[in-house]
């Protein structure tokens, strides 16, 4: 069977078949590895390699976990995460910046909320403080504008990725002036 | 007078450490916890447990009403403060000594005097300690600042005599911006400390960080318990620590070991400190070392101490508390091999050091000879974004330095953390590094050589394989695949990443496609 997974950017296939109580696995430099799998109560794998023209066997522990769509495993002091290819749902959800939307750069607290909606801001204009274990990240406006909603409120904890507030540029806010004439 | 109830004002590891000294001490230990805590490690091991305030540490542990609450409540009749919070707080010292409470530290007149840098210094050079060259006079004028900053010359540093952190701390290299750097110290250590005197000294560029752990007891003994190296620090957060220094002759040990000592005896000093240095290594002429400040309290690392000497520390501070005196002269006291520590912290290195949260899906701790942890979390402890990233500390012994690095080397290879992201990777290539091994540090080191660092990208064909391992075995196939007689079921809260494999397995048709 084919097995698709996306690591970073970059798309990973392999290739499992079942032989007896062991796998064939091609791996992408098209290498071949006759491997035996145990996993453990505590989501740990017992990995065994046998090689045909060899006596010897290689054996090796990674612990894994999944968290929501992801696969991490531990490593030789590395860790990596993995998601399962999916071709048909697109991995992301959330379209990509350039809209007001702004999100939590990372899991922490929301410990300023600086602005309210209906307020005009600035381009670059302090909008909320998040902070985590001492570090502060400041939420900055992208351009000049509107905000339009606050998600969440000071003290308040937010996951890396969360919409906190929601900014609509100036340009697009109603004024006398038309430029096209086009109405809808 | 014995301690009977010991309440811990602290959390982590910290807590769990003075826990564990505390039942071996006979003593019964009394935790404290903030809302964010409540399923905490620590707070399950203690015998009691008292919720001293919402999440954000001012509003719980460093909340000092709260505190001696919990210790009435408790009947507690000492407090231990750990470190960090309101460890080297003289008004928590203070309080505590009135309500009744032995405090596990130095008293609150010995932490004032200690904590301010301009009477520290002044104390120093009367005892005949070296200290930076520089000012630390009572002459606060804009006049006599100005013209003391130009004879000492460039670089300078001003220093908030108050301060701590690095607020309040400005380099100065050029003479025309003494004034204007001068009047930003004043200002930002009037803003946070509110007391805008400054000291000012010549900035010393490249240095080692050097420590000596110090012991008082209440009946005017002072002893010293060798150094900690303490150079590898990111943005002044210290991530490895060891001893012997690898930089100390030992008739440099001896002169600063001396040193340290007297800071102690000059001091009043009782109960545990460290008195820290800046050892000068000037390509042309003899490594120099000047005082820095005492830290007045029991450090994170003090573990590299206590395997070197054998001696518990935290009981040490008990004995001392219960007014006893020191249980050795300083003759008696003898280090053997090598210590070394690395802190590890819930950061992501891949992106700029920044904190990672989440919940512990994976925590497997290494061991082996010589292998110390000392944590503050386990598998399914949700790391929260309120507190130190600091998640435990892995401390290893060995014959000498290189042995201590190839055991420190496999400890973090076989130490498994999931669910947050940490600096585990970041510390072996510091330990990997060549001019690391050779012992060639400065507080700049990582600075210098680690700047850029990223996490290596590829991935080994053992990852690969466990990959494949783990979709094939996922699902309803999992229990024969299994070899060994390995059973793949099982309950527990953290154990639903099997199920969840499985359902990722079943719900997407589209990596499945043969």
């Amino acid at each position: 069977m084919k097995l698709q997974f996306i690591h970073g950017d970059a798309l990973i296939t392999l290739e499992a078949e079942r032989t007896g109580d062991s796998w064939t696995v091609l791996l992408p430099d098209g290498s071949s590895h006759s491997l035996t799998v145990a996993r453990t109560e505590e989501d740990v794998l017992h990995l065994t390699e046998t090689k045909a023209d060899s006596p010897l066997v290689h054996s090796w522990r990674v612990p894994f976990a999944s968290a929501g769509d992801n696969l991490d495993f531990s490593y030789g002091g590395n860790t990596y995460r993995f998601q399962p290819y999916r071709t048909r749902a697109s991995a992301s959800k959330t379209p990509k910046s350039s809209s007001g939307i702004l999100t939590a750069p990372m899991t922490g607290v929301v410990s300023e909320m600086l602005v309210a909606v209906g307020e005009t801001v600035t381009a670059y204009q302090p909008l909320a403080v998040i902070e985590a274990m001492k570090v502060m990240s400041t939420l900055d406006a992208p351009f000049a504008g509107t905000v339009k909603a606050v998600h969440v409120k000071a003290l308040q904890q937010v996951t890396h990725g969360a919409p906190v507030i929601e900014i609509v540029p100036a340009e697009t806010a109603p004024s006398p002036k038309t430029e096209t004439g086009d109405n809808p | 007078m014995k301690i009977k109830r010991l309440l811990i004002a602290n959390r982590g590891e910290i807590a769990v450490r003075i826990i564990r000294a505390c039942r071996e001490s006979g003593i019964a230990p009394v935790a404290v916890f903030s809302e964010a805590d409540r399923e905490a490690l620590h707070v399950g091991l203690a015998d009691a447990a008292y919720c001293i305030g919402p999440a954000p540490a001012k509003a719980s542990y460093l909340n000092i009403e709260s505190l001696l609450k919990a210790a009435e409540a408790s009947q507690a009749d000492a407090i231990h403060p750990g470190y960090g919070f309101l460890s080297e707080n003289a008004d928590f010292a203070a309080a505590c000594a009135q309500g009744g409470i032995t405090f596990v530290g130095p008293p609150a007149s010995v932490m004032r005097r200690l904590g301010d840098k301009i009477e520290a210094k002044r104390l120093m050079e009367q005892a005949g300690v070296p200290v930076v060259p520089g000012y630390s006079g009572d002459d606060q004028t804009d006049e006599v600042l100005l013209d003391r900053a130009k004879q000492i010359g460039m670089p300078l540093l001003i220093k908030a005599s108050a301060g701590g952190g690095g607020r309040g701390m400005r380099v100065v290299t050029y003479e025309a911006d003494i004034a204007d750097s001068i009047e930003e110290a004043r200002r930002e250590a009037k803003a946070a400390f509110g007391d805008d005197r400054v000291l000012l000294e010549r900035y010393i560029a490249k240095a080692r960080h050097i420590e000596v752990q110090i012991f008082g007891d209440t009946h005017g003994s002072v002893n010293h318990l060798f150094e900690r190296e303490c150079s590898i620090q990111r943005r002044h957060q210290k991530i490895i620590e060891e001893s012997p220094s690898p930089a100390l002759t030992p008739e440099l040990r001896k002169q600063i070991t001396e040193a340290a000592v007297a800071v102690g005896k000059a001091a009043g000093y009782v109960n545990a400190g460290t008195v820290e240095f800046l050892l000068e290594t000037p390509p042309d002429g003899p490594p120099r070392f000047y005082f820095l400040e005492v830290n007045t309290r029991l450090q994170v690392e003090h573990p590299v101490t206590e395997l070197l000497t054998g001696l518990d520390l935290v009981r040490l501070q008990f004995q001392i508390a219960e007014g006893e005196p020191l249980p050795f002269t300083q003759e008696q006291c003898l280090a053997s091999g090598h210590a070394m520590e690395v802190r590890i912290y819930a950061e992501d290195a891949a992106v700029g050091f920044q904190p990672s949260v989440g919940t512990l899906s994976q925590w497997i701790e290494p061991s082996g000879p010589g292998v110390r942890i000392d944590s503050g979390v386990a598998r399914g402890s949700v790391v929260s974004p309120y507190y130190d990233p600091m998640l435990a500390k892995l401390i290893v012994r060995g014959a000498d330095r290189a042995e201590t690095l190839e055991r420190l080397e496999q400890a973090i290879l076989n130490f498994h953390v999931l669910g947050v992201q940490t600096n585990l990777a970041y510390l072996l290539a510091i330990l990997r590094d060549p001019a690391f091994r050779a012992g060639d540090l400065s507080t700049r080191f990582l600075e210098q050589r680690f700047a850029d660092w990223k996490p290596d990208a590829a991935i080994p064909n053992e990852v690969l394989l466990a990959l494949a391992g783990a979709a094939v075995t996922a699902g309803s196939s999992s229990g024969k695949s299994s070899k060994q007689g390995v059973s793949v079921t099982g309950k527990s809260a953290i154990r639903s990443g099997t199920d969840n494999i499985s359902e990722l397995w079943r719900a997407s048709d589209g990596w499945r496609n043969t």
